[in-house]
């Protein structure tokens, strides 16, 4: 049974009289309790995609349209999130899907205590009292691991550290067990010690909760360690799926062996380090054919025609490329 | 000689292209038509009008409106349309020195205080801290003791007024100065004088122009509220004194012109300087240019639906995709 | 903490003493003689008269000498004689004060409200009816002196309708009786217990609210109604020009920084958290966009103070700035320096107090 079911997400904003498409046509289902990741550069569609998924995109300037967007509760209803009207929609934040977000010092409110910030949450998805929300508020905090939690509800977010503030977004996405857990690169702006210790967290949480999550990143090393299931995007559009072993090991689309090759080899001395040539297209002026096809290195006359569709290569893997794995690692 | 020349002839073809940029810009055009017509009248007043300052004819005072006296005239039967026309010399005089005065002054300080040095920026900080409290008003009707003149009006507007340019421009040159670009200037061996004028000038330069035309209206507007209290040279005519003289006599005559011309004539002239300071933040500021531009292209392509442009993102069947690739393996051997 | 209060607090007595030294040196560089507002009445040829009156006010002391006086003198709160009222400063200002808070406090707590309620209404939905208006009538108000629109509406209001008086806080005759005592009581208990609130429920709003509640209260027990009445029907034009102009600028500061705050990474959570839209926008949106009204206030102070001698000139209201103007025009330089003191008093003391609010709002102590 799928948590998440998105068929053919799209998404466009408004700039003036023209149309950016952020989102052009994404499938994407997360299982009960599996952990899904979407890989990708910056500006690709991914956290667009997440906060469409949440409906906490903003009409006008975006415009969403999709032939399903479903989630499925706890209970076993299915929502059809397209329709849902917004004041359902409330009660399914935080109670049922939540969202971590990627740079912890700003998506907190710099003049509430983070035990108002906490509060909140228990306050109005569980009609609970102030005093009680604030004792299952530092509930919260010390299953998250922050030390000394009473004393931390009553300070700010700018005397807490970058970690303890990310710990904080976790507790607060993770306070009323939801059944999906989305998380917007939670670990891009943090300190790569600090970013293990996060990562497992939020690992630890998923389990104990039976939480699925997506992720959303642009770290392969994130995803190894996270995800069952990758969707790699360019572009506003998915290139390539599959579990998390085959896509690190046998890459399929050009794009996704490109971004494999970028890891540096920690045994080797290089000279130069691998890099994808030119820059990701800009959204508005887009490539007439395959996305990909202005730095692919095997890019032929068909790929500069039109944009491939995602063909099924057999074990659930799509690759969006007219070419065989064999054909083109020929090439 | 010769490249002085072509120096001094492409430095004015520059001046006046910006004169251009402002008069092509709608909020521009509006506000130099308007401080146009004030700065016209001012200057012409004497052959604008058939009347003196001093034509006293009191057996015609409190006249309402009429074909002689286009807005009446006073209780010394004076005109009060050439009161109004010879009182925008003032009016402009004192807004545009005071305006001047103070952005220059305030420009100064604020970057000596953001540039040079923990000493020069706690002496000028301090000294705003007690600008900023002291209340112009009173202390201009205190100074008046010294001297009733409309120049010593114009010392202290710039002595107080100064404060609020140099915080702008001292949070403005901060700023700048903790961009990374600047670090890099730096770092490349750049002299402290070669990055003042290459780098921060130029970013505090519009911030300033737009805050001159801004100031000339504000100090416009103190002026008369200023020569409504008594305060200045009592032989020059301002409009603030039109006022006055309106308040003692015109309410219970109800001559309505009287009142309401000097207020037409202040709004206009301080109207026109704002817009104008809009319209050259508009043009100057290079934030604000891109957005022109996309305003223009907007008349230019109709407007897009939503829906229409969800429609055309379709995609291939993956059996068209295979038949295109067959047709375009067969072009590719065939060639 | 305890830091940042003593530093303001220092900064604050500092700007005090320059303004205070300030108003010292003043009349030395003003007048060719800095004893000559001693000089009211006194004939030009007179000379030994003159002298007498130089020798008594201690004129012919060093410099240094007379300063150090005077700063005992200011200390001690000792603003001498008024030559026009032949009374002492502080009993000239005293009657006065309260006329000119009325007509400052009111229309500032109104300017306040109302530019909150407008720009909170306009930076809600950007590009909607409100905010277009509240665009469109900021372009032109900012072009309007105050002043003068104070005018045109007494020649309307007041003279072609006459729906309310053009001068004067009381009708011709009146005069305001108040029951000294019984303010004092009313004011202490509602002090009192506003203090026990905020000592049970912990929550300092109590104290903030407490001041001005109390306030009214006294106000409302030691005052007739009739005065009251009396004097909000005379407030009323003055009040309403000068909130007028106010609310348009407090209301675009507030809808320029909700529209700011809108856009902030920490709306989106509480978004994503599922809070209900008015609880975004009240507790999370308002609540930081206010922050810029309550520096804007204290910073406004001075100009208010200002503005005040040509709102109680069109109205002849009896307050501070109608003295000021007086006291301009008679010469009465006791009198007139005083008051420009106590501006600056009441400007630096309104600044502190924002201060201390600010930080009671924003948590981060920001240098400024």
């Amino acid at each position: 049974m799928n948590v998440l079911e998105i068929k053919n997400l799209k998404v466009l904003f408004r700039t003036g009289e023209h149309f950016v498409r952020a989102v052009e046509g994404v499938d994407i289902t997360v299982g009960e309790g599996e952990r899904v990741a979407i890989v990708g550069e910056s500006g690709c569609g991914k956290s667009v995609t997440s906060l469409a998924c949440m409906r906490l995109l903003n009409t006008p300037p975006a415009y969403i349209a999709a032939d399903a967007l479903r989630f499925t509760a706890k209970d076993g209803t299915v929502h059809d999130l397209m329709q849902k009207p917004e004041n359902e929609m409330l009660a399914l934040r935080a109670e049922e899907m939540a969202m971590i977000f990627q740079d912890p010092s700003t998506f907190l409110n710099p003049v509430m205590t983070i035990g108002e910030q906490l509060d909140e949450v228990f306050i109005y998805h569980m009609n609970m009292k102030p005093k009680q929300a604030r004792a299952r508020s530092i509930e919260m905090m010390k299953k998250v691991g922050i030390p000394d939690p009473a004393m931390r509800a009553q300070q700010y977010p700018h005397e807490l550290s970058g970690g303890l503030k990310q710990r904080i977004l976790i507790a607060m996405a993770t306070s009323c067990s939801p059944r999906l857990l989305i998380a917007d690169e939670p670990t891009t702006a943090l300190d790569v010690t600090i970013q293990a210790q996060i990562l497992g967290l939020i690992r630890e949480r998923c389990e104990k909760e039976r939480m699925s999550l997506l992720m959303i990143t642009h770290d392969l090393g994130v995803v190894r360690e996270m995800a069952e299931r990758v969707y790699v995007m360019y572009c506003g559009k998915i290139v390539e799926t599959g579990t998390v072993d085959e896509i690190l090991s046998a890459p399929k689309h050009p794009y996704t062996k490109a971004l494999i090759d970028t890891i540096p080899d920690m045994e080797e001395k290089v000279d130069r380090f691998v890099q994808i040539p030119h820059n990701v297209p800009h959204p508005m002026h887009k490539p007439e054919g395959c996305y990909f096809s202005n730095r692919c290195a095997y890019c032929t006359a068909l790929c500069r025609k039109k944009q491939p569709p995602l063909f099924d290569r057999g074990d659930g893997r799509l690759v969006r490329c007219y070419y065989q794995t064999e054909e083109l690692w020929e090439k | 000689m010769n490249k002085l020349k072509t120096n001094l002839f492409s430095a004015l073809r520059a001046i006046g292209k910006f004169l251009l940029s402002v008069l092509k810009h709608p909020k521009g055009r509006l506000g130099v038509i308007l401080v146009g017509i004030v700065v016209v009248a001012a200057i012409f007043a004497p052959y604008l009008t058939p009347y003196e300052l001093d034509d006293y004819d009191i057996a015609n005072g409190l006249a309402k409106p009429s074909a002689e006296h286009l807005l009446g005239t006073d209780k010394n039967g004076i005109d009060i349309l050439t009161q109004i026309l010879y009182g925008a010399r003032i009016s402009l005089i004192i807004g545009i020195t005071t305006g001047l005065c103070v952005t220059l002054l305030g420009a100064t300080l604020g970057i000596v205080s953001a540039y040079f040095g923990k000493v020069s920026a706690a002496v000028i900080l301090n000294i705003i801290n007690v600008l900023l409290v002291i209340p112009t008003t009173p202390l201009m009707m205190i100074m008046s003791n010294l001297s009733s003149s409309y120049l010593m009006m114009i010392a202290i507007f710039t002595l107080i007024g100064w404060c609020g340019t140099a915080r702008m421009v001292r949070a403005q040159v901060l700023s700048i100065m903790n961009m990374n670009y600047i670090r890099a200037a730096e770092l490349s061996g750049g002299s402290k004088t070669y990055i003042m004028f290459r780098h921060i000038m130029p970013s505090v330069s519009h911030l300033l122009i737009m805050n001159c035309a801004l100031s000339c209206a504000g100090f416009m507007i103190a002026e008369a509220g200023l020569s409504f209290i008594g305060l200045g040279d009592p032989s020059v005519m301002s409009w603030g004194k039109i006022l006055v003289a309106a308040q003692e006599s015109a309410f219970t005559s109800g001559l309505w012109a009287w009142v309401l011309a000097p207020g037409a004539a202040i709004f206009i002239t301080v109207f026109g300087f704002m817009q104008i300071g809009y319209a050259l933040e508009e043009i100057l500021n290079p934030k604000m240019k891109r957005k022109r531009v996309k305003h223009r292209k907007k008349s230019a392509s109709p407007a897009l639906d939503a829906e229409t442009v969800f429609a055309s993102m379709t995609e291939m069947s993956v059996e068209d995709a295979q038949a295109l690739k067959a047709e375009f393996e067969a072009g590719g051997t065939n060639a | 903490m305890k830091g940042y209060y003593l530093k303001k607090v220092l900064s604050s007595l500092f700007v005090l003493f320059i303004i205070i030294s300030l108003n010292f040196f003043l009349p030395r560089m003003i007048f060719s003689d800095p004893a000559q507002p001693y000089f009211a009445g006194v004939p030009e040829d007179a000379i030994a008269l003159r002298e007498q009156i130089r020798e008594a006010n201690g004129f012919n002391d060093p410099l240094i000498v007379q300063y150090f006086n005077y700063l005992g003198r200011i200390l001690t709160l000792d603003f001498g004689e008024s030559h026009y009222y032949k009374e002492s400063v502080w009993t000239v200002m005293f009657s006065r004060i309260p006329w000119s808070m009325v007509l400052t406090v009111s229309s500032l707590v109104f300017s306040i409200i109302f530019g909150i309620l407008f720009g909170a209404v306009a930076g809600k939905k950007r590009d909607h009816a409100p905010d277009k208006a509240l665009l469109a009538l900021s372009g032109v108000t900012t072009a309007i002196p105050s002043f003068w629109l104070a005018l045109v509406c007494v020649m309307l209001f007041a003279f072609t309708y006459k729906i309310f008086p053009y001068r004067g806080a009381m009708t011709a005759g009146y005069t305001l009786s108040m029951n000294g005592v019984a303010f004092l009581i009313a004011f202490a208990v509602c002090m009192a217990a506003a203090i026990t609130l905020k000592l049970v429920l912990k929550k300092s709003v109590f104290i903030f609210a407490g001041i001005p509640v109390s306030l009214a209260a006294g106000l409302l027990v030691s005052v007739p109604m009739a005065d009251i009445l009396d004097v909000a029907y005379h407030a009323a034009l003055p009040v309403m020009i000068a909130v007028f102009s106010g609310v348009i600028s407090y209301a675009l500061l507030v809808r320029n920084s909700m529209i700011a705050v809108t856009n902030e990474d920490y709306i989106l959570t509480a978004r994503a958290k599922g809070l209900p839209p008015r609880v975004v926008l009240y507790k999370h949106t308002f609540r930081n966009a206010l922050l810029p009204l309550i520096t804007n206030v204290g910073m406004s102070m001075a100009g208010l103070m200002g503005g005040s001698v040509l709102t109680e000139k069109i109205f002849s209201w009896p307050g501070m700035g109608q003295l000021l103007l007086d006291a301009c025009n008679n010469g009465d330089y006791m009198l007139s320096q005083a008051i420009l003191l106590l501006f600056a008093v009441i400007t630096v003391v309104c600044n502190f107090i924002t201060d201390l609010v600010y930080h009671k709002f924003d948590p981060r102590v920001k240098e400024v």
